[in-house]
């Protein structure tokens, strides 16, 4: 190890000793949308007619550094926008540029010289091994269920994503279960992040500006997750005008305001959103029967941005949201109520700081919360109520040094401390009730040393310090990309990727009330390794082809032990397992023009297995139910014109997997005969977990749009069908045992919906 | 990052095309591999339930094979006869052979002559060899016998102690048991109560007071007629409240609270575990096939339930 470190050192000493200091400078500055005054993340800058050029960060900051003086053309572009020149005077105490890229919808005048009228198709880019960037627009263009355009529901039509069912928002990433995945809003941590029992995300995509998803390898700055990193940065708020939209739709309505903010003198923005669902006022006016359940959910985002100097940005966002759930049934004198009631709150503020001319330095501080509770009882008798509260404050900080030529070094901390509470009890016995905190200090430092013309190398490393049991962690990360040329780069990554919290999960199906936990002192935290490989052929017309082939093990998988009714520590509480999935994706994506979308398509594996002892499956083996081995997918979104938009999506997959009953017997309950049970007994003797598999499932969802103006606000009317053919997939399978001989019950899910949404944007 | 755009090459020669092809091609061969299901086969496995009370002289003994899931299922076709079947009280020394029950095949009585009283704090063994060749084996302990149990009903005005026999209604106060046992030793396990009506099946009624025996709507299944409820307590409850949602049907009912083994409290945990979809199969503790043999100590009440009309 040592000497690959001093091998390091050595040729990221060559790679800039032949820079000329005393006649260089280095370009610095920030890209925005100039018609929102919004920074542009991952937008690029590059001198025109040579061979240096940089990527801005996600706040839209870039260094071209070590730049000899002289007078340069630079272009600016970003897909989507239409590139921008400027001609540049390169001095050795530049100041840093402010340039705004025109949105390709907005016509362009013959007199604005410096912008190119084309869009940009192929933006010239740092390739990430297995990143997914989407642009929220995009999303919100696709076919949505209920209206409701969500963005995790989006990421699950990529390639290497699943879903465990149609009624699902979690994420599964290349064979990971969805607490494996680290979600950021914000640069703040967020906790099942599902509405409606995971039917859908708490992301409001009204709100949403940009979204990244690491399938895996993912750098050094991220940690904390043993699987892929979504990272989600909310609307900054339009900082030239304001503007807003109110939609109605048949499940929910939303309501979006941003604009300009002057405090102080100092200017910025603001953006906010509300959404509410009133499906019980539709169910209320609909049925007037006793025990109809009475649910709803609403969420709320907010968000604010001031400069404090040119230089200096401050950032307060939060969201808040929740979900309630009350239903009241049965005969007069044993009625059972129940009520569910779950969300998130997040506050996260970040300043951001141009730190002279080849620094950028950020430092933030983050409170997240999920909080659930539910109650079940009869007649006044606790049958089972639980509470559940999760809290993450964390304090980070980011520095990113580019003044080494050739290089990017970022480097930072993110301290984190986790106050988890759950309790869960009857009338008489509480069953659990756990406190558990712990602090945990991750430290990294990365690089992204491009050593020649074709070769890029970005190692890392990122050391975790657990404060319960003293435990530390070290994950070297690496990932490594060859420019065949201008188009075509082959990429791979290996690295190892820790996890300090352990989940208590409801299944596949019920990610909505996980139960977190940091890692205590009585077992091993989750770890897995990763190795990528894979290329990408980025072509000049708008086409991107990307295949990837992946294989991850997976260490101390936790699962909650069966046997156990009650839990002093997590090796009482879990089950320590292995686990393992491998697969190939590709994904040919057009990004640009009028029709746009992917075809994507993976292969994969993935299974676990837990001890013996566990009695889970035995010891042996299984498929995890989001296991599947084929998924292909097509997204379309065609504009006809300004005025027509259409989106289609359909997609196939294996089916997945459930636990198929082998034969019949009778058990019997000491001091009661069976012969008097409702089923005589008769009970199913199930065979390994995940033993079958439904049939392939497949489904169509379609949309057309129509742009109008609405007494001059520009409206949009949205006609949605999802599941078009109506081929209602399998969820469960069950056995009727009250028949014999027994008959197969499936359940299955949604079929054929039409449904409408308007909106109104001003 | 800096970026150089000085590479001139051609874009994607036409080996990296065939190599992706066979790449893929590989990928998907291996992709159509078997479904699990086509690998899992069923298993006829011999199932075997035997009980020990302690104080009571044991009675019955049943054994019968896995049947085909889609078949018509019927347990004495399943059953398995002819098996030698034998418990041990490996503290005394005593045994006791069972032998088939002429009135039902997979049942199995004592052999004329001999009993067997199991008896708190003791250990014992079963061992079964079939026609077919298997042997069958376990172990399990039986519990001390209750010191005591009580059974209130209380709310703000007090608590009322129900004795043997009591007429009681789902709007009587909420329905509280409080027990006592020795559990030093580790034979407790935990606590099962069931709640049992003895009405015969084809005359069961609903306690529902909204249940009307002319409504179609409201006419009995034959899955509806589940005469027994029942739940588990852990091995350190000294109390529960009932819900009065356990108690379903009119007419006599018993209450029993058993104090289980170990073997038998994991089996009936995990029978939850396994309608949660937690687990695939209740943990049996049969060696060489599947079943239970446990023991257990129980606690008897009878009372009757009676129906309060809908003042509707």
């Amino acid at each position: 190890m040592r000497r690959i470190i001093s091998l390091y050192v050595l040729l990221s000493a060559a790679s800039f000793v032949s820079v000329d200091y005393a006649l260089a400078a280095n370009i610095t500055g920030f890209i925005s949308d100039a018609s929102s005054g919004e920074p542009l993340p991952v937008a690029s800058a590059v001198i025109e007619g040579g061979d240096r050029g940089a990527t801005a960060n996600l706040d839209g900051y870039f260094v071209i550094n070590h730049v000899p003086v002289g007078s340069y053309t630079l272009v600016f572009s970003h897909l989507g926008y239409h590139s921008f020149v400027q001609d540049v005077q390169v001095m050795e105490m530049m100041e840093p540029l402010h340039i705004e890229l025109q949105p390709a919808r907005v016509e362009l005048k013959a007199v604005e010289v410096k912008v190119k009228r084309e869009e940009v198709k192929d933006q010239r880019k740092t390739p990430t091994v297995s990143a997914v960037p989407l642009d929220s627009r995009f999303i919100r263009a696709m076919p949505s269920l209920g209206g409701e355009m969500d963005i995790l529901r989006a990421l699950q039509r990529i390639p290497g994503v699943k879903a465990s069912s149609d009624i699902s928002a979690a994420l599964h990433v290349r064979g990971g279960s969805p607490d494996q995945t680290l979600i950021l809003m914000d640069h703040n941590t967020v906790y099942n992040p599902t509405h409606m029992f995971g039917l859908f995300s708490t992301f409001n995509a009204d709100a949403v500006k940009y979204l990244d998803l690491l399938k895996g390898g993912f750098p050094a700055q991220y940690g904390g997750r043993s699987g892929s990193v979504l990272e989600v940065i909310m609307n900054d708020g339009n900082r030239k005008q304001y503007q807003g939209l109110v939609s109605i739709g048949l499940i929910s309505g939303r309501a979006a305001l941003e604009g300009p903010l002057s405090i102080g003198g100092k200017k910025g923005s603001f953006a906010g959103s509300l959404r509410r669902t009133y499906i019980d006022y539709v169910l209320d006016a609909m049925h007037d029967e006793d025990g109809m359940p009475d649910y709803y959910f609403y969420d709320g985002n907010g968000k604010f941005n001031l400069d404090l100097t040119d230089r200096t940005t401050l950032t307060i966002a939060g969201y808040w949201g929740n979900d309630r759930l009350n239903f009241d049934f049965g005969s007069e004198d044993a009625r059972l109520n129940g009520y569910l009631s779950w969300g998130n709150r997040t506050i996260s503020t970040r300043l951001r700081h141009a730190l002279g001319r080849t620094s950028y330095l950020a430092f933030g501080g983050a409170i997240s919360r999920y909080r659930s509770k539910w109650s079940f009882s009869n007649e006044g008798v606790a049958l089972d109520r639980a509470r559940e509260v999760i809290l993450d404050y964390s304090l980070t900080s980011d520095y990113e040094f580019l003044g080494w030529r050739n290089h990017r070094i970022k480097t930072g901390m993110w301290l984190s401390y986790y106050d988890t509470h759950f309790k869960e009890e009857n009338e008489d016995i509480v069953f659990v009730d756990v406190d558990t905190t712990a602090y945990n200090l991750a430290l990294y430092i990365q690089d992204s040393w491009r050593m020649n013309a074709f070769c890029e190398v970005k190692p890392g490393v990122r050391f975790y310090y657990h404060n319960v049991g003293d435990q530390t962690a070290v994950d070297p990360r690496l990932a490594m990309v060859y420019y065949y040329d201008e188009q075509l780069r082959f990429k791979a990554a290996v690295g190892r990727y820790t996890q300090w919290m352990n989940v208590m999960s409801g299944g596949a199906e019920m990610n909505t009330f996980d139960i977190w936990f940091p890692v205590d002192d009585s077992i091993e935290p989750p770890y897995s390794n990763q190795f990528v490989l894979g290329f990408e052929w980025d072509r000049r017309d708008g086409y991107e082809f990307t295949t990837e082939t992946y294989y991850t093990d997976m260490h101390n998988v936790t699962a909650m032990r069966p046997m156990v009714d009650e839990g002093k520590s997590e090796a009482e509480a879990f089950v320590v397992g292995e686990g393992y999935a491998y697969g190939f994706e590709w994904m040919l994506r057009r990004k640009t023009g009028r029709l746009t979308g992917w075809l994507g398509y993976s292969l994969s594996w993935t299974r676990r297995r837990f001890p013996v002892d566990s009695h889970i499956n035995e010891g042996r083996w299984f498929y995890p139910k989001w296991d599947r081995r084929h998924d292909f997918v097509v997204v379309l979104s065609y504009r006809k014109s300004r005025k027509w938009e259409y989106g289609a999506s359909w997609r196939y997959n294996t089916g997945q997997g459930f636990t198929q009953g082998l034969g019949v017997y009778t058990s019997r309950i000491a001091g009661f005969d069976p012969d008097k049970a409702g089923n005589y007994g008769r009970t199913i003797l199930n065979g390994s977990k995940n033993n079958y598999r439904f049939p392939e499932d497949h489904r169509l969802d379609l949309s057309v749009s129509y742009n109008h103006l609405f007494f001059g606000r520009r409206a949009r009317l949205t006609f949605s069908v999802y599941n078009a053919y109506s081929r209602q997939s399998y969820w469960i399978r069950y056995f009727d045992t009250s028949e014999n001989p027994v008959e197969v019950v499936d359940a299955k899910l949604l079929p054929i919906i039409p449904l409408i949404n308007y909106e109104v944007r001003f | 990052m800096n970026i150089r755009h000085v590479l001139i090459r051609d874009s994607f020669p036409s080996c990296i095309f065939l190599a992706i092809a066979g790449l893929a091609f590989m990928f998907a061969s291996t992709g159509c591999e078997s479904t699990p299901a086509e690998a899992e086969k069923y298993d006829p496995q011999a199932v075997l339930y035997a009980y020990l009370t302690n104080g009571e002289p044991v009675g019955e003994v049943y054994l019968e094979r896995i049947a085909p899931l889609f078949n018509r299922y019927d347990f004495e076709d399943a059953a398995i006869t002819g098996a030698e079947i034998v418990i041990f009280d490996t503290d005394s020394g005593d045994t006791l052979h069972l032998t088939d029950d002429p009135q039902k095949h997979g049942r199995y009585i004592p052999v004329p002559g001999e009993e067997l009283i199991p008896r708190g704090r003791r250990h014992y063994r079963i061992e079964c060899s079939t026609p077919d060749g298997e042997f069958l084996w376990s172990e399990t302990s039986v519990p001390d016998t209750f010191i005591s149990l009580n059974i209130l009903l209380i709310d703000q005005n007090g608590e009322r102690p129900v004795s043997e026999g009591d007429t009681l209604t789902r709007n009587d106060p909420n329905m509280f048991w409080r027990w006592e046992i020795d559990t030093t030793g580790g034979f407790v396990g935990g606590y099962a109560g069931l709640i049992v009506a003895e009405t015969p099946r084809d005359s069961l009624v609903p306690l529902d007071p909204d249940w009307d025996p002319n409504d179609p709507d409201d006419a009995l299944e034959e899955e509806d007629r589940d005469a027994a409820g029942w739940t588990v307590f852990r091995y350190d409850a000294e109390w529960t409240t009932i819900a009065w949602a356990f108690f379903e049907w009119e007419g006599p009912t018993r209450i029993e609270l058993q104090a289980v083994s170990v073997d038998y409290y994991n089996y009936l945990w995990s029978n939850f575990r396994v309608m949660q979809g937690m687990l695939e199969r209740p943990v049996f503790n049969i060696n060489g096939g599947l079943g239970i043999f446990a023991g257990l100590s129980k606690k008897v009440f009878h009372v009757y339930m009676k129906r309060v009309e809908s003042e509707g």
